[in-house]
């Protein structure tokens, strides 16, 4: 009998973790050094109720956000997954895990776009 | 072995970082768009306190230090990442060794600088500063 997890793509999704996070080491550490670090104007700003919705009313703010919610959000669900199918042996169980990770990771990407947009 | 192990603990760490931070991010916004409300209604204490009851969270010291968790966290899996690209596309598999002793070095070093930074912001910090 085939194994249950044998379904997933691994070839495609092997090649998906090193494209994204190759963009991802760019786009998180420029994350870090403007929102965690306060490395440019416009975090110096951000420290303001009026910063802060300065930069969602920024198009290059929302954009590189948007790009970022893309990127990371499938790149961790796929890591996820990848510890769901290596630690949980039961199938019912794995299969659970998998959906569970699917959901939470489109609950955040929906919740994350809707904090740009709306 | 070390390396995968660590990629994995920092990747599921990181997943569960970026989980709560989405949702607090969204509350830091709506704090803002409160607080500058209030602000236009002549209200200014209440802004005032609708801002720190959101932005508050950043100040408080046990998360200035996880913070500074969150930052070992990612660079180790940044710089991980990139050895596991070369190792994978760039025929590192030559350099095994090396490449492993760069990782570490590189992740060491630039926690070195931009950690000891947070610190400082962080000892700021335990004495009441922004």
């Amino acid at each position: 009998m085939r194994p249950a997890e044998a379904k997933r793509p691994y070839t495609f999704w092997w090649f998906f973790q090193r494209f994204t996070g190759l963009f991802l080491v760019i786009f998180l550490l420029a994350h870090m050094a403007v929102a965690h670090f306060k490395m440019s104007e416009f975090s110096a700003t951000s420290l303001t109720p009026e910063g802060v919705l300065a930069r969602y009313g920024d198009p290059f703010f929302l954009l590189f956000y948007a790009l970022f919610l893309i990127l990371a959000i499938p790149h961790g669900v796929n890591g996820i997954l990848n510890l769901v199918d290596d630690y949980i042996r039961h199938d019912g169980w794995r299969t659970a895990a998998t959906w569970i990770t699917w959901a939470c990771g489109l609950l955040i990407f929906v919740y994350g776009m809707l904090t740009l947009v709306v | 072995m070390l390396a995968w192990l660590g990629h994995r603990l920092s990747g599921a760490a990181l997943m569960f970082y970026l989980f709560l931070h989405i949702f607090a991010t969204r509350e830091l916004l709506m704090g803002a768009r409160k607080a500058v409300e209030l602000k236009a209604n002549g209200d200014i204490a209440g802004a005032e306190a609708a801002w720190h009851a959101v932005y508050g969270f950043v100040l408080n010291p046990i998360v200035g230090l996880g913070e500074i968790l969150l930052l070992a966290a990612v660079l180790y899996h940044a710089v991980n990442g990139l050895r596991v690209m070369a190792v994978d596309f760039f025929g590192g598999a030559r350099y095994q060794k090396q490449l492993w002793i760069a990782t570490v070095a590189a992740t060491a070093a630039l926690f070195a600088v931009f950690g000891g930074l947070m610190f400082i912001h962080w000892l700021h910090l335990l004495q009441g500063g922004v």
